[in-house]
């Protein structure tokens, strides 16, 4: 085995998770979502890693499986030096408190029955073996950190807005001091001028603890804002890896281009080429052979309809997943930047998913002023 | 029924005052005040409890004492009434109050244990199910279906020819025979609340199995129960008249609420009052449960704290 450098927090390597769906009387068999397929990811100590994608394409899954609060299908996960897959559910729990979660929907995730004493309570409760009078001052100093007085301390959640419940799972997640927080869509449900506020508070506490974060998000740029490093997920597939600024600034694998150009930037007199991305995503049911995003990419040759691309190094600590971009492959066949005109690839049968995708630059977009 | 309002206690703004201990039972006995629902049922079913059980005591009713010279008196109100027997007598010349009490004890005794017997049975093989899910669920509810498509009558009376008539058999297979009421009820909504991402959130933060169910899944199951068991306690004492009538409950000289009500039924155009006072005593005593259960449910509701009506 690869010795890991020291300051390694979590390796995953071919995580999948699939969920059978229930046959009926007329279909014996059981269908098959392949929700994670073959994922594989690192995660140091004070880092964060964000992992984008469309609704549906399992990142939600993902986050949830590295917790093991869905059981993975395959695959392993080292955390903190050790594969966490083969724990007994005793021990596991006991794993717990050094991974945390914040949850989307701070309306859902905070039990509208306990005060926010309760809430905070309840991970020492778990976890912690000293006595119960030495909890007030932590609970207190989770509060503050999060930027909430004690005031708050005997009050329940549906007396708070959701910003403020937002702070509250996030203090509730961090009082243990946790290793890894993974938050799954942390600020999608609150409003636009809380975002910021919450993206702020999670920066300034991973610099006070040095917690490895997973930013799990649709939001590009919110992942932008608090990442080092972005994994952009299609259909359950890690299709493209790497530091936030370069993948964001220069997207290799088309996915990612598409991705990154259909982000709206309030600007009046933008020049933007906009990408629409034809048709919708595949069903998980049933997966297109070989490359996922075949069936919707503007460059796909005919090898990607049948060999799955692999995950591999493209330089500049970046990793992609595209036939196109393996070393070897032909340079002209993907564009280098972005406005320029998609290639035309010679013999190839996407000329009309080609056509559909019909590119508009700036020179034809002025009516939209 | 008959007692003067003065024993009604003033749950004025006065009693909350007094009451201003800390601690849960003291704030909800707090929340509770504040409902009237809660305190109007309280109240009632208070007087009910007094009534039947130290007013006998105190007066020294004879509910079983025949007098054929006065048979069919009706009460003190119609006109031939006499003060001697307020809410008049039965077919034997027994006076109606006296029994209507005395039958009250019997009656609120069933209703009462069965409803915390079922409950606790229910509530147990409910959360097991709905937590649990798979074999354990599907062990339990097939069970619990079997309970379902047995003849509640031929149950009970099977049990009741072995095991011989007495009041705790009889509130046994009273509960033998719809503890699967409330384990279906709790099992559906454990199963809702399991689904909560709060529920999800206390996994993963590593809370023991026990605590979740204590602090997140009980906590909701628990409204549904409460309004389920005061309504069902009305069926326990028509029931436990049911049994009474076949010879399976409580037997005969010994009156009770449900047996009084089939009893009248044969003098229902020559004597109203027969059947019509037994069942005005349930009536009021599950009105009272309703009542309190509503309120005791939106006491622990914290979404609900202070601004009940």
């Amino acid at each position: 085995m690869v010795s890991e450098p020291s300051s390694r927090l979590l390796t995953v390597r071919g995580l999948s998770k699939q969920f059978r769906l229930p046959g009926n009387l007329f279909q014996r068999n059981a269908r098959v979502v392949h929700a994670v397929d073959n994922v594989s990811l690192t995660l140091d100590r004070g880092e964060t890693l964000g992992i984008v994608g469309e609704s549906g394409c399992g990142k939600s899954t993902l986050s949830r499986a590295l917790l093991r609060l869905i059981e993975p299908s395959a695959g392993s996960i080292r955390f903190r030096g050790r594969d966490i897959m083969d724990l007994s559910p005793a021990e596991m729990r006991h794993e717990r408190r050094h991974m945390q979660i914040v949850f989307q929907d701070p309306f859902g995730s905070l039990n509208p029955r306990m005060t926010v004493r309760d809430l905070i309570t309840e991970p020492l409760r778990a976890h912690s073996s000293d006595a119960a009078a030495d909890w007030q001052d932590r609970i207190i100093e989770a509060l503050e950190a999060v930027g909430m007085d004690r005031h708050v301390l005997d009050r329940y959640p549906h007396e708070f807005s959701g910003g403020q419940r937002q702070r509250i799972g996030i203090a509730r997640a961090m009082v243990l001091n946790p290793e890894l927080l993974i938050g799954d869509e942390p600020v999608s449900a609150l409003d636009v001028s809380v975002r910021a506020q919450i993206l702020n508070l999670l920066k300034r506490l991973q610099r006070e603890t040095g917690t490895g974060y997973i930013i799990v998000s649709h939001d590009l740029g919110a992942i932008r804002y608090v990442c080092h490093r972005v994994a952009v997920m299609y259909l359950g597939r890690i299709v493209e890896e790497g530091p936030v600024d370069a993948v964001f600034r220069d997207p290799q694998h088309p996915y990612t281009r598409v991705l990154v150009a259909a982000v709206p930037v309030p600007r009046m007199h933008g020049r933007r080429l906009y990408l629409p991305l034809v048709g919708e995503m595949p069903s998980p049911l049933a997966p297109p052979p070989g490359c996922h995003f075949h069936t919707r990419c503007p460059v796909a040759i005919g090898r990607c309809k049948t060999e799955s691309p692999q995950l591999v190094e493209i330089g500049g600590g970046r990793r992609a997943a595209c036939h196109l971009l393996t070393p070897g492959a032909d340079p002209v066949s993907l564009p280098s930047t972005l406005p320029s005109p998609l290639p035309t690839v010679p013999g190839s049968e996407t000329a009309s998913m080609r056509a559909s995708l019909s590119p508009i630059t700036s020179s034809n977009n002025n009516g939209v002023r | 029924m008959t007692l003067s309002s003065g024993l009604v206690p003033d749950p004025g703004p006065k009693a909350k005052a007094t009451l201003a201990g800390s601690g849960p039972l003291a704030s909800l006995v707090r929340e509770l005040l504040l409902s009237r629902s809660a305190v109007i049922g309280g109240t009632v079913l208070m007087l009910v409890i007094l009534a039947c059980f130290v007013a006998p005591h105190l007066w020294g009713l004879a509910p079983n004492d025949t007098d054929l010279m006065t048979r069919f008196l009706p009460p003190v109100w119609s006109e031939g009434g006499r003060w001697s027997h307020p809410l008049g007598t039965d077919n034997l010349g027994r006076d109606v109050l006296a029994r209507i009490l005395a039958g009250g004890q019997v009656s609120l005794l069933v209703a009462v244990c069965t409803v915390l017997v079922a409950v606790s049975v229910g509530m147990v093989l409910g959360t097991l199910a709905g937590y649990y899910g798979g074999r354990v669920d599907s062990l339990i509810m097939r069970v619990g279906d079997l309970f379902l498509a047995y003849p509640f009558m031929l149950l009970t009376i099977s049990v009741i020819a072995i095991l011989g008539p007495s009041l705790p058999i009889l509130i046994l297979v009273l509960a033998l025979a719809d503890w699967v009421t409330y384990a279906r009820t709790v099992r559906g909504s454990v199963l809702s609340v399991k689904q909560r991402e709060y529920v999800v959130a206390a996994h993963s933060i590593g809370t023991r199995d026990g605590d979740i169910l204590r602090h997140h899944v009980l906590p909701n199951v628990l409204s549904p129960v409460l309004v389920l068991g005061t309504v069902r306690a009305a069926n326990y004492i028509v029931w436990e008249s049911g049994l009474s009538f076949l010879g399976m409950g409580v037997p005969p000289p010994t009156p009770t609420w449900g047996m009084m009500l089939s009893e009248g039924r044969d003098f229902i155009l020559d004597a109203w009052w027969l059947a019509t006072l037994p069942g005005i005593a349930i009536m009021l005593t599950i009105l009272s449960l309703n009542l309190l259960g509503d309120g005791l449910r939106d006491a622990l509701d914290p979404r609900l704290k202070g601004n009940r009506r």
